[in-house]
């Protein structure tokens, strides 16, 4: 299972891919290969403010929902479109594709230590 | 996320639980799988969607070999089962089966399952896996001379459903099955061993249930994979058919407080003969009834959501999930006997949390949806 390079990752399996002051969310191929077919996505509209480890939306597979909750604080500037039609993009490109939301971002030093690196969490998962 | 993640059974979990004869088929098969009724059982194998669509369209096998198999022999066979289970065994003709109800006093149910009348001394039960011990020490402690035997020991069963079982069966087995009328069965030479075979299954679609000896189980699963229409499916995509099809499921649809009634299920309960809860059955206004919900968008309706009926909570969902077929959340729930849910608007979900908006229908017109669906993919 791939644990992509260079992201953050969260216990509750979101990466989170920071460029300056814009951050991009999604949820790990852990997490979509442990869920099954995802079948449905919603997420916080754009302009929502959101602290770290907010509830940021809802995914659903065949047989279960699952909160999805924000790696760091900050804006929604944009989200996932595509998932409204096409969740399953979600189980085919996790890190790609089936992004949920785009975040504006300020300095995040303190929240990045909550978070693992990706070496840190291909240990984690290990230990699921 | 996944705070409701599935937890993936791990090694150690595994060498405590049962495993049926087929576990290394499915393990070769790349299943992933989960806990069932104290057996280690292949959840799915592609993926629910697809196995759910493939059963519509082609032919599906599963391994249901964890449920529990019972056989009872005796001159008083059928009148002692008889008394404990809904079905008329007396007067249930010998190659007939009939989905049935063990009751307690309070006619709640104890478990679902099939009596099959093997001859007038003989009669096969398959109930649950879960609840098999409960099912041993009811049945055995109402058993006067009839013999109970736990048929687990050597037989197995592989379900075989969807629309082109009958000619699979035909084609990979040499069984001709086109004699046998619904909840009809026979024993046919398999693989040169005896088999039971019924047309009855949990899908909603035309199938069979093949009751093998445990030595052929695994040769004729490899068998039927082998031809190009058949795939396995797993227990996930069992239940989203199974829900499509409005089947209750014992354990979240039904339990010891739940009677037939109220499940929507009196054409199982045969009252021309005496068993069991029948009277308590007779005595009792239903508390709840069971109303089936068709959500609005792909969102669905979850075991445990409350049912909110003009913002007042009025019932529980029991099952829920994606419906494959239908591209939309289905699922069973009960409400207060005296709500009056033809047609009605509902919604369901926690207290305080987001709704989701279904209406209620029937069981004939969901799987009718169904039907008419699968007809134009």
């Amino acid at each position: 299972m791939e644990v992509r390079k260079g992201l953050l990752y969260s216990k509750e399996h979101e990466w989170v891919k920071i460029e300056g002051a814009k951050a991009t969310v999604g949820i790990t191929e852990y997490a979509v290969h442990t869920l099954g077919d995802i079948t449905f996505a919603e997420l916080s509209k754009p302009g929502t403010d959101v602290a770290q480890f907010e509830r940021l939306g809802t995914v659903e597979s065949v047989k279960t929902a699952s909160d999805i909750f924000s790696p760091l604080s900050g804006k929604i500037s944009s989200v996932n479109g595509k998932l409204a039609e096409s969740p399953e993009t979600l189980n085919s490109s996790p890190y790609g594709d089936g992004w949920l939301v785009k975040l504006d971002i300020e300095d995040k030093e303190e929240e990045k230590k909550n978070l693992m690196t990706a070496e840190q969490y291909e240990e984690y998962v290990k230990t699921l | 996320m996944c705070y409701f993640i599935t937890k993936i059974v791990s090694l150690q979990i595994g060498l405590a639980m049962k495993k049926t004869s087929l576990y290394n088929a499915h393990e070769r098969a790349g299943a992933r799988f989960v806990d069932f009724g104290g057996f280690l059982m292949p959840l799915q194998y592609e993926g629910i969607v697809k196995e759910h669509l493939w059963c519509r369209e082609s032919c599906s096998i599963f391994d249901t070999s964890h449920m529990a198999k019972f056989i009872l022999k005796g001159k008083e066979a059928a009148s002692e089962l008889g008394g404990i289970v809904t079905a008329d065994v007396k007067n249930l003709s010998e190659g007939r089966c009939r989905y049935c109800f063990i009751l307690n006093e309070k006619g709640g149910v104890v478990d679902d399952a099939v009596v099959y009348a093997v001859s007038p001394e003989e009669y096969m039960l398959v109930a649950n896996a879960g609840t098999k011990e409960k099912d041993i020490e009811w049945i055995s402690s109402r058993l006067a001379k009839a013999e109970l035997t736990d048929a687990d020991t050597f037989m197995d069963k592989i379900d075989v459903q969807g629309p082109l079982s009958a000619d699979v069966l035909r084609d990979v087995l040499g069984t001709d099955l086109s004699g046998l009328s619904f909840y009809g069965f026979g024993s046919y030479s398999v693989m040169g061993s005896g088999c039971i075979i019924s047309y009855s299954g949990y899908t909603g679609e035309r199938g069979y249930e093949l009751y093998t000896k445990r030595e052929k189980t695994e040769e004729v699963w490899e068998s039927l994979l082998r031809d190009g229409r058949v795939k396995p499916a797993g227990l996930g995509a069992r239940d989203t058919l199974r829900l499509e099809a409005g089947l209750p499921l014992y354990g979240q649809d039904m339990d010891e407080d739940t009677t037939p009634l109220e499940a929507g299920m009196k054409k199982f309960v045969d009252f021309s003969h005496d068993f069991t809860g029948r009277k308590a059955l007779e005595a009792k206004q239903p508390e709840k009834k069971i109303v089936f919900l068709l959500s609005s968008s792909r969102q669905s309706p979850r075991h445990g959501h409350d049912v909110f009926i003009g913002g007042a909570a009025a019932g529980v969902v029991t099952s829920g999930s994606f419906s494959p077929s239908l591209q939309r959340g289905i699922g069973i729930a009960y409400v207060n006997a005296g709500v009056d849910s033809g047609g009605a608007r509902v919604s369901t979900g926690t207290e305080g949390g987001a709704k989701i908006d279904c209406s209620v229908i029937t069981k004939k017109q969901l799987f009718a949806m169904v039907k008419t669906s699968c007809g134009k993919n």
